[in-house]
């Protein structure tokens, strides 16, 4: 077990949403998941929405360990399942924002059928892809948006797969909000996912991060600063860009933005009305 | 647990300017990264020397008065160790 | 077109699987999430237009996997949720079930088993699956399965699923074949509030959310109050091995204390979950032990065995799991032999067979589902009488 800080004298801005009880979180220094969490937390408490509001769902992995950080209602799931388990928590509680925070692999890998199915119905829910394109938490095993030729401990001598370009996914299988960020853009990341939250129906934000123990290592792009710098170097911000050309290879070009932010019927909103007509109809038979 | 200010003695070079913001760095949650070191605009941070206690070089403020109150430490540090607020009068 | 505020106080000619939806419906289930597959997908399509009707939750899922992790979700949200399927669908679900486990998580599972294995005989009833209801999902677990053996069962089994599953806030299969979800027989639904008498409802925090911890019980209890999502409480709910609070933790003494709650909770209470009924066991040398359909045939021909001035009995297994083994025990064994007539190559018999030791054991597996007739029982019970049991 960690060594847990037995006191913390001074209290971070975003202790409203962040369990300060369990720091340092089990993260390798430098991980992106730990930015992301940080920016989703900001992301509720500038939408000043309450922390009972909230839900965070979260699968396996690295990633899947965010979960628990978050002051609020919070389910690790089993790997890829988050999707179909949050969508039953948005239906049954239509209140509250669900927040899904998940790995490449466990989203678009085993998670991939329930990913675009929860799409296709356009459940209101924020998706957040930490895309490390590794599996991290198993050892940097390649996934579904490892780069072609890079080095994991699966493909050692180059990965010869073609990677899956993840907001061409989102926008096919019918989200109505789709993004890309990387760790390095804070600021966009932090407003893009206020966006998402606010927006009824499926909203979808891929965001590339660092994995500085393993596929940085493995592919000599450095520590976590390095890394940053090269998303950086790499990344240029197109909004409003065709997300079938938005491509994100960290050795090549990786393109920001919103892509997509369209209106669709909701599910779960559709779903109460329908249940609405169906117990009017009842009481019309007696 | 808090840090005020290391100043930079050795140049002998201590600025006037005062700022509104005081930059909180909590020791023991910080890993090293050199994120915030790096992404300062104001290059006022750095890792110091010292150990925590779970053996990461933490960070520390090189001068305290120069801090611009941009936030980009705050937002980026994955490990919510360190963080900007108004100072005190 | 039936519905909720018509449905009590009356008698009915229907399948197994309608049954089922009514009883779920009286029990107060209102999130059912689901895949077709036959012989179950009756439950699935009768529940899309009586659900909605009663201001509950019907969803069909894209595959069995996010039914089941859809119905957990509901459940931690404060609904009673089901799911129904066959065994090709379990196989899916055995992590999710593993989840619904370790998380505590209330649930009703329908397994309406068919020939297998893999794609097998889907319209054939069988019983192959009795040993992956126990062990299907990994890890040290204790699982409870009812098992109705006619249409009035289905309804009232139903009931009794729900109410262990909140007692014990474990997932809870009723498990039965294709030949009882589809055949019809007569259904009575007595009036709702004689209903409502029998319902239990999981227990609730009796304390504010500073003082709550999602699995703390009290010395000597097994089963913590739920708190549901939503409620402000700040639950965390994880697979992996968690302390009270419910943060995870690889710390040895807790993942020790987790597992043997998760088991002790059923296994410690099996005198309050193990259900079954005895047909003339006292004056009986030889003893028919049946579950499910083939229990339907054993009646027959133990009376008819009667007749003819043999002492045979009859035991039927209502409660599959936990196994019954001290019942078996105290009851059977100090008879001359034990006739297991089941519908697989042998599966629950040989539990029986060490349970009722040092009773001789005579197994009669079908593993084609053709359901043994009364007369081919009767000639079992004479072959064994005359000959002993044949090994």
């Amino acid at each position: 077990m960690a060594l847990k800080a037995n006191f913390i004298m001074e209290k971070h801005p975003l202790n409203k949403y962040v369990r300060e009880d369990v720091l340092p979180h089990i993260l390798c220094p430098g991980c992106g998941i730990g930015t992301v969490i940080n920016a989703v937390a900001r992301a509720l408490k500038n939408l000043e929405v309450p922390p009972e509001d909230v839900v965070v769902v979260s699968g396996i992995g690295c990633s899947g360990r965010a979960s628990g950080y978050f002051n609020t209602d919070s389910v690790h799931t089993t790997h890829g399942r988050a999707l179909p388990l949050a969508t039953a928590i948005k239906i049954t509680k239509p209140h509250m924002k669900v927040i899904v925070i998940a790995g490449d692999g466990d989203l678009f890998a085993i998670g991939g059928n329930h990913f675009i199915h929860s799409a296709r119905r356009n459940i209101d829910l924020t998706v957040i892809a930490v895309n490390n394109f590794n599996y991290g938490m198993t050892g940097g095993q390649l996934g579904p948006t490892t780069p072609s030729h890079a080095v994991t401990s699966t493909s050692k001598q180059g990965n010869f797969e073609h990677p899956f370009n993840l907001v061409h996914l989102a926008a096919a299988a019918g989200a109505v909000y789709v993004a890309r960020w990387t760790t390095f853009h804070v600021n966009l990341l932090t407003k893009s996912i206020e966006k998402a939250i606010s927006k009824r129906g499926f909203s979808f934000i891929d965001v590339i991060s660092q994995c500085p123990t393993y596929f940085d290592r493995y592919n000599r792009l450095g520590d976590a600063v390095s890394a940053l710098k090269l998303f950086q170097k790499r990344s240029v911000i197109k909004n409003g860009y065709d997300p079938a050309l938005a491509i994100a290879d960290p050795f090549d070009k990786i393109i920001c933005g919103e892509f997509v932010n369209k209106e669709r019927p909701e599910y779960s909103e559709r779903l109460q009305n329908i249940i609405k007509e169906r117990m009017r109809e009842v009481v019309k038979n007696e | 647990m808090s840090t005020q200010a290391i100043t930079e003695e050795k140049k002998g070079n201590k600025t006037k300017r005062k700022t509104r913001w005081e930059i909180v760095v909590r020791e023991n949650l910080c890993k090293g990264c050199k994120i915030c070191v790096t992404f300062c605009p104001a290059k006022i941070l750095r890792l110091s020397d010292d150990f925590n206690e779970h053996g990461y070089h933490h960070v520390e403020v090189i001068d305290p008065n120069l801090c611009l109150g941009c936030k980009l430490c705050e937002y980026m540090c994955p490990d919510f160790a360190i963080f900007i607020r108004e100072a005190k009068k | 077109m039936s519905n909720h505020n018509s449905m009590d106080s009356k008698v009915f000619f229907v399948q197994g699987n309608f049954a089922v939806v009514e009883g779920a419906i009286f029990s107060g289930m209102r999130f059912f999430a689901g895949y077709p597959i036959t012989p179950s997908s009756e439950i699935l399509e009768r529940l899309s237009y009586r659900l909605p009707q009663v201001g509950g939750y019907f969803l069909q899922m894209e595959d069995e996997i996010a039914s089941i992790m859809a119905a957990i979700g509901a459940s931690f949200t404060g609904y009673k949720s089901m799911t129904a399927t066959s065994g090709p669908g379990i196989s899916l679900m055995s992590e999710s079930i593993g989840y619904a486990i370790m998380t505590e998580a209330p649930l009703v599972l329908v397994h309406v088993m068919r020939g297998g294995p893999s794609t097998g005989a889907p319209t054939v009833g069988s019983q192959g699956d009795i040993m992956q209801v126990r062990w299907g999902t990994h890890g040290d677990h204790e699982y409870i399965a009812l098992y109705p053996t006619s249409v009035q069962e289905m309804f009232d089994l139903t009931i009794e699923a729900f109410n262990l599953a909140e007692k014990y806030r474990t997932p809870v299969s009723l498990v039965s074949e294709e030949l009882i979800a589809h055949m019809r027989e007569k259904l009575i639904i007595p009036p709702r509030d004689e209903i409502k008498k029998r319902i239990i409802n999981r227990k609730r925090p009796k304390v504010p959310p500073e003082e709550y911890f999602m699995y703390e019980v009290k010395e000597n209890e097994y089963i913590p109050p739920m708190a549901f999502i939503g409620e402000g409480y700040h639950v965390h709910i994880t697979g992996l091995s968690h302390d009270k609070s419910g943060f995870p933790t690889m710390d040895p003494e807790e993942y020790d204390a987790l597992v043997r709650r998760l088991c002790d909770k059923i296994r410690r209470n099996k005198k309050d979950i193990v259900k079954y009924t005895e047909y003339f066991l006292d004056d009986s040398d030889i003893v028919v032990v049946a579950y499910g359909s083939p229990f339907r045939s054993s009646i027959h021909a133990v009376k008819d065995a009667r007749k003819e001035g043999i002492k045979v009995g009859l035991l039927k297994l209502t409660t599959i799991w936990p196994f019954p083994e001290e019942v078996l025990r105290d009851k059977l064994s100090d008879k001359k032999a034990i006739i297991v007539p089941e519908l697989n190559y042998v599966q629950l018999g040989r539990e029986i067979k060490s349970a009722v030791y040092p009773a001789p054991t005579q197994f009669f597996p079908r593993p084609n589902g053709a359901l043994h007739k009364p007369d081919e029982i009767l000639s079992m019970i004479k072959k064994v009488y005359r000959n002993g049991v044949e090994s």
